[in-house]
């Protein structure tokens, strides 16, 4: 015999064995033992299929149900109150340190304009568009 | 390492969509539950749900149906746990009951990490396998063979270990895996 396994593995294995055995029983085994618990085996068929179905659609129910959750909480989320306070100026201001510093916020486009040459509108629309990304 | 949902799933469609499959898992449910008045079929169902749900993971470690089976056992021990403490309990609660409580002894859903047990999880195992011994007190062969069992031995191997002849060593394992489907450590 082999180098002894371990005790973890010894009552894995014997665990195991009981699997196996079940694994190996022929139908008519099976049908002596349903009979002997007091089960007809044809209607325990029908019950072992049964419990199988409703187990999965009773899974994939529960992950529907998880989904719409995720997209409600999702959809829940505020969005972002626009200060009004914030004026293009400092808009610009702001921006031009993201630039200056190559923040990955902003995209290539805008990573290569300066700030400065954008008007009101523009600054503004994209100072909020970065404001939402960083949330 | 785990099995993936997936893949219990395509094990369930290969694996459990026979009759005679079907009434494999109905006879080792009823073995489970022994005497709680839990009609099989539920347990199969829970078991099933809570692994295709994600409740609970299955240990790559050992192939699927041990984990199934892994599975209906922690199941049904909660359950006769349960009734144990609160015989009035009803039937609905009962079924919606699961105590993982990380239970070590319970090997076959625990991923064996490969790091050494500690003094007291050896022990702990230890202590586990001479239970499971002490219950085949009255028959020496099958002791044999679960001794065999636990280093490993099968087929020709473990018959001669256990001193029986291929039909002798077929009975005796029978007699082992029922048994052992009603063992509980608590009791």
């Amino acid at each position: 015999m082999s180098k002894t396994p371990n005790a973890r593995t010894q009552l894995e294995s014997v665990w195991a064995a009981t699997v196996e055995d079940l694994m190996g029983m022929t139908e008519s085994e099976l049908d002596a033992e349903l009979k002997e618990l007091g089960i007809d085996p044809e209607a325990a068929a029908q019950r072992g299929k049964r419990a199988v179905e409703e187990a999965t659609s009773a899974s994939r129910a529960l992950q529907r149900a998880m989904k719409r959750q995720r997209m409600q909480q999702a959809r829940e989320v505020p969005g972002l109150v626009r200060d009004p306070n914030i004026t293009a100026d400092e808009a610009r201001v702001q921006l031009a340190r993201l630039v200056a510093a190559n923040d990955a916020k902003l995209t290539l486009a805008a990573r290569n304009r300066n700030p400065g040459d954008m008007d009101d509108e523009e600054v503004l629309a994209l100072y909020w568009q970065v404001q939402e990304l960083s949330r | 390492m785990h099995w993936t949902i997936e893949e219990f799933q395509a094990w369930l469609e290969a694996n459990l969509s026979t009759r005679v499959d079907c009434k494999r898992w109905i006879v080792m449910a009823k073995r489970l539950l022994r005497s709680l008045t839990i009609e099989p079929d539920d347990l199969l169902r829970e078991a099933t749900f809570r692994i295709l749900a994600g409740q609970r993971v299955l240990n790559r470690g050992v192939p699927i149906e041990v984990n199934l089976f892994g599975v209906m056992r922690s199941i049904a021990s909660s359950w006769h746990k349960r009734r144990k403490r609160k015989p009035e309990i009803s039937l609905e609660d009962l079924v919606s009951t699961d105590e993982v409580d990380g239970d070590i002894l319970e090997v076959l859903l625990v991923p064996d990490d490969s790091r050494a047990p500690s003094p007291e999880e050896e022990l702990a195992y230890k202590q586990e396998m001479e239970a499971l011994m002490a219950v085949f007190a009255d028959r020496p062969d099958a002791q044999l063979v679960l001794m065999g069992r636990a280093e490993g031995l099968k087929g020709t191997e473990l018959a001669t270990f256990a001193e029986l002849n291929a039909s002798q060593l077929a009975t005796v394992q029978r007699l082992i895996s029922r048994r052992l489907a009603g063992y509980r450590r608590d009791e």
